[in-house]
């Protein structure tokens, strides 16, 4: 019995090291800014302070930020957030798309499954900021900075490695069988399509496409390299101006910071077996 | 290159030629509808016909000058170009608020579109401009003006030369501005752009601390503060005397330029070349790591924070003193940011004993300019004028910003200032400290290498309190000429 | 694997068709870099100066013989070394208790992604203001504590420094090793627990000798899959040090950024990143030929 206790606490140690930083985050943009300078940090809201969220929702009101005016950059959340909408979803339909073509032929048709296989796993690892400098000058040159097909394509193209391998394992576990049947029953080719293959490739479907989401949401590297105008800024470039230039005010970041963090979170929260599927694919198998 | 002109060509060819010309020109005329003849005269209240004045300067480095000007009684009739239908001018969502009011009186005045074009860091203004006026491209009419840039527009000729402007409004620059301020904004005898507001630290200092401890007025120089830290903090008033913004950042670079200044140093010598290796730059910079490490009346933290989050424990009620720019006279009054709202008030910024400096600051001037390549010049400077001829526009600086603005007449004339100062107690501080302010380099040509070296070298003696000073200011006075070397000024 | 009668229907054109789009990308975006970064490495490219003069291998020895370039090795190993030794015990640790039944188990699951799942900004300015050094949560936690020098330097420190970034990075990525120790402890059949009970084998013998052994395959997978991970490292040092005080937390990655985007130096930053393209190749390969 003393074991279920001790696992007790420590899985609600667990539970508080993983959530109250969430809770920080959401209080710290309710607070008033001299709260926040406060010695111990004040653990619950005393006064709600709802400026700052009626300036991003209304563009009206008066912040009092730490330094007059800075708060005027709230209203450029609603650009950012387009931005990036447009761009996660761009990149889920791109990979979803092309992702599904070639790693339906690699599963069912074997095209040069090994190669591509290792081909496609050595494209995941080598994708970091070493490649976004050639990429950089290459696009540079093509005049294709600042553009919204440079980033949407080359994020896209950066995970769809990631979604190839996923895909192909998914493929790979819808049993032939059912295939072969339904031919012999006498289904063509697309009603096959929709009505066995669609239904079975799912989860596997849904899984890249909740991963490629989260990771396109949260990409810093391609818009912060690939892009220099402020209409084409994402939420995490955004925040990331925030934090950089304008004096460290933690309530602005923080309200910008807790809606950004959470469409992903919730999509993890409510589509979580999905998602465990999609990561831990091809770890056991392989 | 000279043509060669075809012979023989046949009388036909040249009547249809005329024909067509004629053609033109009628239908060209139909259109462009003639240009008026306007006679402006400008009157802006306070501006003096008669015009003799001196001017002295207290900026180290500079001596007492007399300046003649030429009365310029009548404004020189001029011949406006066709309006616009609009005008670009450079913001960010900050500097917006204040020039929307400005917009909207223009637009309503001349009936052009002011459009705004925006920018997220001040660092995007400088390239965005070099790289538009890079490729001879016309895309901006007002340009937003940092002092840092001040010799690398010069020298490429990004700005167009304000002289002329004033000249045909009739109206001298020094009596309009605060004469620091166009001073400021002058290089080599052309005024090269306008300051729109007063940005410059003072000092600010909780003054229910400084009565505990039984003082009854700030200090006035540096040593005298950090003896009152001493007190306050063994009496337990404080946690500390200020927090100091020396975080690597411009920031940084700006309080050595007020420290060297206010122990009696300067950038360059008579010759020119950099030399603040001297003693007061060993003084100044040993006095700033003194601070933290020797005197220790500001937090080790201060390596880490920057100009705005310095503010933050004056406002929390943990230190008792911060020099801070004037921007945060707004938000120290607010009680929704500063938990010490009622009890700070504003100083001049203290000088140093050692160096007999009765106050000293250092300049954090924005403006803006007439972009050289611009089609629309002219009706780009009325823009500039359009703060100077509305100053009840002007003023409302002080409502959005917590800065004074820039106009002189707002300082002097009690129709401005006695509201003003009934209602922002610190303006008179604000405008008085600009006569005790000294300037970063702004005027050499490679100001961005030079301070990305000055912030590593400065920040690098002030993290580790074994650094030899003398060694590290050789050392960047060495590279700052290295560099002026290679820029071959 | 029989191959389906569906091929039967399409033949190598449609299977190359199939396959060409998202080749084309990940060629284009991916291959193509290399290359490109390959060859420019050999001239003296600059964005300002846009003609390419060979050059060999000039640019190869100034980047393998800097001393900023040989320290960043070091930095990035440190960081791989303490992040790993951190959390691959918690993520077993964590993987193993939640392997057992008990209420409320999926719930907890669902919640321990979150973290995982917030981008990596928000992450990233969360830890900032933990760590802030006025008014941060952790030194307000020594407050409370009541630690006298409550005021500590974090991110500011030149000793904690890298220590702090490893701490913010873990917080997001220990659920990563949770899920996946959690998988390859679940594909581990009761029976073998079971038979060893039988045989008199207590908690501690069991998970040397059955639960280490079996979780081996995915113990690996994870341990490259988090090597190229700490390589990589970017966005956080970006956010948070900007290359740490000093130099403290410059890794490869993000020393390659700054010469390339803050010091202009074109050709240096793309030799570097070129360095780390091939060793995170190398490594690569290793892990398919461990996979296969």
């Amino acid at each position: 019995m003393s074991k279920k206790i001790f696992i007790y606490i420590f899985l609600i140690l667990y539970l508080l090291w993983v959530l109250v930083p969430y809770y920080f985050l959401i209080i710290i943009s309710l607070m008033t800014h001299s709260d926040l300078i406060s010695m111990p940090p004040k653990l619950f809201i005393t006064n709600i302070y709802l400026n700052r969220y009626i300036k991003l929702f209304t563009g009206q009101g008066e912040v009092h930020s730490l330094v007059p005016g800075i708060e005027n950059v709230l209203p450029g959340f609603w650009n950012a957030l387009g931005n990036s909408l447009i761009f996660s979803f761009s990149s889920v339909i791109i990979n979803i798309l092309f992702g599904s073509t070639i790693s339906y032929s690699i599963a069912r048709l074997h095209f040069m499954e090994k190669r591509l296989l290792s081909l496609v796993l050595l494209g995941q690892i080598v994708i970091s900021i070493g490649l976004m400098i050639p990429l950089y000058i290459m696009l540079s040159n093509l005049k294709l900075i600042n553009t919204w097909i440079g980033i949407i394509l080359t994020n896209s193209s950066h995970l769809l490695p990631f979604t190839i391998w996923v895909l192909t394992n998914f493929f790979k576990e819808i049993p032939v069988e059912i295939e072969e049947a339904a031919i012999i029953d006498g289904c063509d080719k697309i009603r096959m399509l929709y009505t066995i293959i669609l239904p079975l490739s799912g989860p596997g479907l849904i899984a890249v496409g909740i991963s490629v989401f989260i990771y396109s949401w949260g990409n810093l590297m391609i818009p912060l390299i690939l892009t220099s105008k402020k209409e084409l800024t994402t939420l995490p470039l955004f925040i990331a101006n925030l934090t950089g230039h304008y004096a460290k005010d933690f309530g602005l970041m923080a309200t910008v910071g807790s809606l950004t963090a959470l469409p992903p979170i919730l999509l993890a929260f409510f589509l979580q077996k999905y998602m465990v599927k999609g990561l831990t694919a091809g770890a056991i198998k392989g | 290159m000279s043509e060669v002109k075809p012979k023989g060509i046949s009388a036909s060819l040249v009547v249809i030629a005329v024909i067509i010309a004629l053609i033109i020109g009628v239908v060209a005329g139909y259109f462009v509808k003639p240009v008026e003849l306007i006679k402006e005269t400008v009157t802006v209240p306070g501006i003096e016909k008669t015009v003799t004045t001196t001017i002295e300067k207290t900026v180290a480095g500079t001596i007492e000058k007399t300046v003649t000007l030429t009365p310029t009684a009548i404004a020189i009739p001029f011949t406006p170009p066709p309006k616009p239908e609009k005008i670009v001018v450079q913001a960010n969502e900050w500097n917006q608020m204040w020039m929307k009011y400005l917009a909207e009186s223009f637009e309503k005045e001349y009936g052009i579109k002011v459009e705004f074009w925006s920018y997220v860091h001040v660092e995007d203004l400088h390239t965005k401009t070099l790289a538009a006026y890079a490729a001879k491209s016309s895309e901006f009419d007002v340009i937003g003006m940092d002092e840092q840039w001040r010799g690398e527009y010069f020298k490429l000729g990004v700005l167009e030369p304000l002289n002329k402007y004033f000249e045909m409004e009739g109206i001298d620059p020094y009596k309009v501005y605060e004469p620091f301020l166009v001073d400021a904004s002058t290089y080599k005898g052309q005024q090269l752009y306008v300051l729109t507001r007063i940005v410059l630290p003072f000092l600010f200092y909780n003054e229910k601390m400084l009565k505990e401890a039984g003082y009854t007025s700030p200090p006035t120089t540096w040593e005298e503060l950090v003896d009152m830290s001493k007190v306050m903090m063994n009496k337990g008033i404080c946690k500390y005397g200020t927090a100091l913004p020396f975080a690597k950042a411009e920031g940084l670079v700006c309080q050595f330029t007020m420290f060297l200044h206010a122990f009696g140093g300067r950038w360059f010598n008579e010759k020119g070349e950099w030399a603040f290796n001297d003693d007061a730059g060993i003084k100044a910079l040993t006095f700033m790591r003194d601070m933290i490490y020797t005197y220790k009346i500001a937090p080790t933290a201060s390596v880490e924070l920057n100009d705005r989050q310095v503010f933050d424990p004056l406002g929390a009620g943990d230190s008792a003193f911060s020099v801070n720019w004037n921007v945060f006279s707004k938000t120290a009054t607010d009680p929704t940011v500063s938990k010490e709202a009622e009890n700070i008030k504003v100083a001049l910024a203290p000088g140093t004993k050692a160096a007999g400096v009765k106050s000293m600051s250092v300049t954090g001037f924005f403006g803006w300019g007439i972009y050289s390549l611009s089609k629309n010049k002219y009706w780009a400077w009325k823009f500039l004028l359009h703060q100077i001829m509305h100053p009840e526009i002007s003023i409302k600086h002080y409502d959005i910003y917590g800065v004074p603005d820039s106009l002189k007449i707002t300082h002097t004339d009690p129709f401005y200032k006695d509201p003003i100062e009934k209602k922002y107690y610190w303006a008179p501080y604000a405008v008085e400290q600009v006569r005790y302010a000294a300037s970063r380099p702004g005027t050499i040509t490679y100001y961005g290498e030079w301070t990305t070296m000055m912030q590593e070298e400065l920040h690098k003696v002030l993290l580790d309190p074994t650094v030899d000073i003398k060694s590290a200011l050789d050392r960047m006075v060495e590279l700052s000429r290295e560099m002026a070397r290679r820029a071959g000024s | 694997m029989k191959l389906s009668p569906f091929s039967f229907f399409l033949n190598k054109k449609t299977e190359i068709l199939f396959s060409f789009p998202a080749l084309i990308l990940i060629f284009f975006f991916i291959f193509i870099p290399i290359s490109w970064g390959l060859y420019i490495s050999f001239t003296d490219y600059s964005l300002l100066n846009p003609s390419f003069h060979f050059i060999g291998l000039k640019n190869y020895m100034e980047v393998l013989t800097s001393y900023n370039f040989l320290k960043s090795i070091l930095t990035t190993f440190e960081f791989m070394v303490i992040s790993m030794l951190i959390e691959f015990p918690i993520g077993l640790g964590i993987a193993l208790l939640l392997n057992e039944e008990f209420k409320g188990k999926k719930i907890t699951v669902a919640l321990s992604l979150i973290p995982w799942s917030i981008p990596m900004v928000v992450n990233s300015l969360l830890w900032l203001w933990i760590y802030d050094p006025q008014y941060g949560l952790l030194n307000g936690i020594l407050y409370w504590l009541g630690i006298k020098e409550y005021n500590k330097l974090w991110l500011g420190n030149p000793q904690i420094a890298m220590f702090a970034l490893i701490i913010a990075d873990s917080w997001q990525v220990i659920p990563f090793h949770v899920l996946f120790f959690l998988a390859g402890l679940q594909s581990i059949p009761k029976t073998y627990y079971e038979a060893s009970a039988i045989d008199g084998a207590n908690s501690l013998k069991r998970f040397f000798y059955i639960t280490l052994p079996l979780l081996k395959r995915v113990f690996l997978i994870l341990l490259l899959i988090r090597t190229v991970h700490c390589i990589k490292v970017f966005d956080m040092i970006y956010l948070m040090t900007n290359g740490g005080p000093g130099d403290r937390t410059t890794t490869m990655a993000f020393l390659a950024y700054l010469e390339t985007f803050d010091h202009l130096k074109m050709s240096i930053g793309n030799t570097e990143a070129i360095i780390m393209s091939f060793i995170l190749i190398i490594l690569g390969t290793i892990y398919i030929m461990t996979l296969y």
